[in-house]
């Protein structure tokens, strides 16, 4: 078996064993045969059924299709910005997303998933442009540290903005969790918008990944083997902005799966965008749900947010990628 | 065989005129080297004939239809062309990049048919590269990576190879590496098309030259006819003396020097 086929298996294996134990585990210890019984006999009385049906199974979805498609998303803009270092949070699309959330709530109070969604791919739609129109002009010799600190300067701006907002209007508690981010508030209801949105964004990922490559080899060689370098840039930025609008929506404004994620997968599974982008998909679910047990299980019965987790992992990572230099 | 022709060609940046009326047709199945001097218009010349760029006056033919009018997965399988790609780190593998080759030939999801695979290895092969292919191209040498470029263009399968300084980076004997190999891939029937700096090089290894000066063609010949003391003092500004080697047209340059201006 090659070494990349040997990682696909071992981290599908992985990610099966994480959904189910994030069924079982949490502030209370859940029986097998209560996982079992909620998932397939649920008895809609039984309290313990109830609340893996209820609380864990969505949250367990969710934590699998947003780990997915932030990872995804950050494969994605490192392979059209020619930029290891990007990242749908460290571009500040995340807290463009966040911000159109923060006006969502400031207007109507208590929006339905469905307005939230909009509200949150309008702001993230406006840090990709901002990228996109940055990052476009590559004439200008944009190093990818400038288009970083482009996008820290976007992230806390929008993140100023946003808490602006819900001091103004008093959203302090609907607001906390979007800011920190993490997977607790989670319903089937917002999932059962948001879903096929996160599908059809892998789905066009992995449709476009061996464009991607080809953008990866310079424009020029794209040209020559017939592809339109601009028009893979736009269709690319249109599914990030479908999987980071869509994940902000659910989950809040995570950073670095998408920095991390695709970095550890090349090591495994080599350079080309069609084996980056599934295996992207597949850590990253399994990354966030691991993630997400174990902001349940730091300190019971309360929950550390999953973004902090996140974060405490993923800053560490990018100074030791910085010093390797690979960066 | 696919016939590459323009007329009235001119190619800006901007307003800025780079490349100014160029009618000529590319000979079939032969080695032309396009020379001249740097900042004459022939990279910009080259990237219009493979429709990176777009032309601001004229046309670029291929077969008799206009290149902007065709769409560039078209384009891709008539014309391969590689730009002056020295500098770019990739971690994909010599043969993932090989493979790529075939683009302009995969639909949808469909993966690599037999065919492909066949002109994959044909094209490490004719390279020498097929002790290499695992390997990425970030651990390659120069001389191995341009190599794995012009496998990449083989693999491409077109009548028509374009090449921007293939050899500008590479140390002697690779450079007599690589034009060797042009030599052996024309003779399987391709139309190759270069830019190339070293004059006795151009003399040598082509059948056909292009001179460019100012982003006009100011003549076209085989090396002999070129290679004339005020034609090379014309694009130059050089005065060069020549010598033939027994049994060989092509003409030599043994010794130049700089016109002084009084």
């Amino acid at each position: 078996m090659t070494k990349r086929n040997y990682f696909f298996s071992v981290v599908f294996i992985l990610l099966i064993t994480a959904m189910f134990l994030s069924l079982r585990y949490g502030a209370v210890t859940s029986k097998w045969t209560d996982v079992s019984q909620a998932l397939f006999h649920f008895d809609p009385a039984n309290q313990g059924e109830q609340l893996i049906r209820y609380l864990r199974l969505p949250r367990m979805i969710g934590a699998v299709l947003v780990g997915a498609a932030f990872a995804i998303s950050g494969a994605l803009i490192q392979g059209i910005t020619s930029n290891p270092i990007a990242d749908s949070g460290l571009l500040g699309i995340n807290s463009g997303a966040g911000l159109g959330l923060a006006i969502v709530f400031a207007i109507s109070g208590n929006p339905s998933p469905t307005v939230g969604i909009v509200g949150s791919f309008l702001g993230a739609s406006v840090s990709i442009v901002l990228i996109y129109l940055v990052s476009s002009k590559v004439s200008f010799g944009l190093s990818p540290i400038r288009i970083v600190l482009l996008g820290a300067a976007l992230s806390s701006f929008f993140a100023a903005i946003s808490q602006s907002i819900s001091l103004l209007f008093d959203l302090n508690q609907d607001m906390t969790f979007w800011f920190v981010g993490g997977t607790a508030n989670l319903s089937w209801a917002q999932l059962q918008t948001i879903y096929p949105l996160i599908l059809l964004g892998i789905l066009g990922a992995c449709l476009i990944s061996p464009q991607i490559t080809l953008l990866s080899l310079g424009d020029d060689t794209a040209i020559s083997l017939g592809k339109k370098p601009n028009r893979i840039r736009r269709l690319s930025m249109l599914i990030v902005l479908l999987l980071a609008g869509s994940s902000v929506a659910l989950v809040g404004a995570i950073s670095f799966i998408g920095l991390m994620v695709p970095h550890i997968v090349r090591f495994f599974v080599g350079h080309d965008y069609r084996y980056v982008i599934p295996a992207s998909g597949i850590f990253g679910a399994l990354f966030f749900v691991v993630a997400d047990v174990v902001s349940r299980l730091v300190a019971p019965p309360l929950e550390t947010p999953t973004g902090v987790i996140i974060t405490l992992i993923g800053v560490p990572f990018l100074l030791l990628q910085i010093r390797k230099g690979s960066l | 065989m696919t016939k590459l022709n323009t007329t009235d060609l001119s190619i800006g940046y901007d307003k800025k005129i780079v490349v100014n009326d160029i009618t000529v047709e590319i000979p079939k199945g032969q080695i032309t080297s396009l020379i001249g001097p740097n900042g004459s218009g022939k990279s910009t010349f080259l990237k219009a004939l493979a429709q990176i760029l777009e032309p601001a006056k004229g046309e670029v033919f291929i077969d008799g239809e206009n290149v902007q009018r065709l769409e560039t997965k078209a384009v891709a399988k008539k014309i391969a062309s590689l730009s002056q790609t020295s500098s770019l780190i990739s971690g994909l593998t010599v043969e993932e990049i090989v493979a790529y080759g075939r683009f302009p030939y995969q639909k949808g999801f469909s993966g690599l048919k037999e065919e492909d695979h066949r002109l994959i290895g044909w094209a490490l092969e004719a390279t020498n590269l097929e002790s290499l292919k695992k390997r990425t191209l970030i651990t390659l040498s120069g001389g191995q990576q341009q190599r794995v470029w012009i496998a990449m263009a083989l693999a491409q399968d077109t009548d028509i190879l374009i090449l921007d300084e293939p050899i500008t980076f590479l140390d002697p004997a690779h450079q007599l590496e690589i034009l060797e190999l042009l030599q052996e891939i024309n003779r399987h029937g391709k139309t190759i098309l270069m830019t190339i700096h070293d004059l006795n090089h151009a003399s040598r290894f082509s059948d056909y030259l292009l001179g460019m000066k100012n982003g006009e063609l100011v003549f076209q010949g085989t090396p002999k006819e070129i290679f004339t003391a005020d034609k090379l003092l014309n694009l130059f500004d050089i005065q060069a003396t020549f010598a033939t080697l027994p049994n060989s047209d092509k003409p030599l340059v043994i010794a130049y020097d700089l016109v002084k201006e009084h």
